[in-house]
């Protein structure tokens, strides 16, 4: 019996989550907290340090939840992460 | 057909557990969505099944004709539901929506799908008692089916990308029809500037419905206990806004034309009296979403001063929906997150009615 896939081809790679995650060694993340990170993001880097050998946090916590990122700080986010983080939660 | 990907299964139930198991379905069985049924679906819209109807975040992927008729299929619609379902999904992703962030909020809010127009009740959907529960094959599929596109085409997925606290049960289905027969107004629809022939999708991301009681109670008392609950602290409106939902009981309905009521006065009346003040306001968000997303001319200095639930009276949405009078009820929207109404027209094929869809 044939039937069809319910999700977009570039999705279908996520059926075993290897993408997931920051590319490349070592594999340093970065992360943009608006505030609730700090309470949602431990789980998370659990599982990325288990399943992706995370090796290091980039933490960027901004003031407030509608405070902007200045330029420079994502210029080191982008120099020094293979992958970044951004948490928008309200 | 096809773009999408196929897999083989040995038998319906394999299909079945197979969707369980890789976390395409949205916890129910689902029917598997085999090459006919799909070609089936898709003959019933005027879009070709390449066309890409919107990106559905948090994915962004492509929710092209074929994989939301996929998913329709899978919800239990009929092919004539199909366009209702696009245009939910046309109306769900507009950016006005912000449907990112309904996807991924930790709120409680999910898109609720109205329908309006002369071919609700042709298709069946049902407008009465029970309007927002179990039991109406047309409010049940097209309501699953949307949730189930923004779950496989959007890639959001509890605990992972949505971040709910609690979301709620209308995360399965979520889907009424305005009844138009019997409110003493214009159809919802018309009121947002569609004409009363054409057929409509309005898709509100709010939280579950509360039922407001008043039986037998003169307009204005049915709207004071409508507004008490509209303004209850806890609620996202009250502290940053947005919209809200209200939706008067066919059976109370009546009494609003007997005693002249408009919908302009309805809002008008509730706009003025949900409120609290702000002292009771206070501590529940962060001062400066408060601020933000507050009119300007709120005194924030003054602990009375009385806070609407909304910036203006429209965006108080009034409808006239389910059964007997004893209750009305309320959908508290996100606030001014998002989540607000969108409206789309729904596109029938040609000879989809025996007629052109004016």
């Amino acid at each position: 019996m044939k039937v069809l896939v319910p999700v977009p081809p570039s999705l279908r790679r996520d059926e075993d989550g290897d993408h997931i995650g920051p590319r490349g060694r070592p594999p340093v993340l970065g992360v943009v907290d608006d505030g609730f990170g700090t309470v949602l993001f431990p789980p998370v880097l659990d599982v990325l340090r288990e399943r992706l050998g995370v090796t290091d946090v980039v933490y960027h916590l901004k003031p407030n939840i509608t405070a902007a990122v200045d330029e420079a700080t994502l210029d080191d986010l982008e120099r020094r992460c293979r992958a970044v983080i951004v948490g928008v939660c309200a | 057909v096809t773009a999408a990907d196929s897999i083989d299964v040995d038998d319906y139930h394999a299909a079945v557990e197979h969707f369980f198991a890789i976390g395409w379905s949205d916890g129910l069985p689902i029917v598997p969505p085999t090459p006919e049924l799909v070609e089936h679906m898709l003959a019933a819209v005027p879009e070709a099944p390449t066309d890409v109807i919107a990106t559905i975040p948090p994915s962004n992927a492509a929710a092209t004709t074929e994989l939301i008729a996929i998913n329709a299929v899978m919800a239990g619609c009929t092919p004539q539901m199909l366009p209702v379902v696009i245009a939910a999904v046309r109306a769900a992703s507009a950016p006005e929506h912000n449907l990112a962030g309904v996807q991924t909020t930790t709120h409680s809010c999910v898109p609720l799908i109205i329908v309006n127009g002369p071919h609700r009740q042709s298709l069946g959907f049902n407008s009465r008692e029970g309007v927002f529960g179990a039991g109406h094959r047309p409010n049940g599929t097209v309501g699953r089916a949307l949730n189930l596109v923004l779950r496989n085409v959007g890639g959001n997925h509890p605990g992972v990308t949505d971040q709910a606290t609690f979301s709620h049960p209308g995360k399965w289905a979520f889907c009424i029809a305005e009844n138009e027969a019997e409110s003493p107004w214009e159809p919802f629809s018309v009121a947002r500037d569609f004409a009363a022939s054409e057929d409509v999708v309005t898709v509100f991301s709010c939280e579950a419905p509360v039922g407001v009681i008043g039986i037998n109670a003169p307009v204005s008392r049915q709207l004071t206990a409508l507004a008490d609950t509209l303004s209850r602290v806890g609620a996202n409106n009250v502290q940053v806004m947005g919209e809200v939902l209200v939706v008067i009981a066919s059976g109370n309905a009546p009494a609003f034309a007997a005693e002249g009521w408009s919908r302009a006065d309805v809002q008008r009346f509730l706009w003025r009296h949900a409120t609290r003040a702000q002292r009771d306001v206070a501590g529940l968000v962060y001062p400066q979403e408060h601020e933000k997303h507050s009119p300007v001319w709120l005194d924030r200095t003054d602990p009375d001063e009385a806070v609407p639930v909304t910036a203006a009276p429209e965006d108080i949405h009034v409808l006239v929906a389910g059964g007997i009078g004893y209750f009305n009820a309320v959908c508290a929207g996100w606030g001014g997150f998002g989540g607000g109404a969108v409206s789309q027209l729904v596109r029938w094929r040609d000879d989809a009615w025996g007629e052109r869809s004016e």
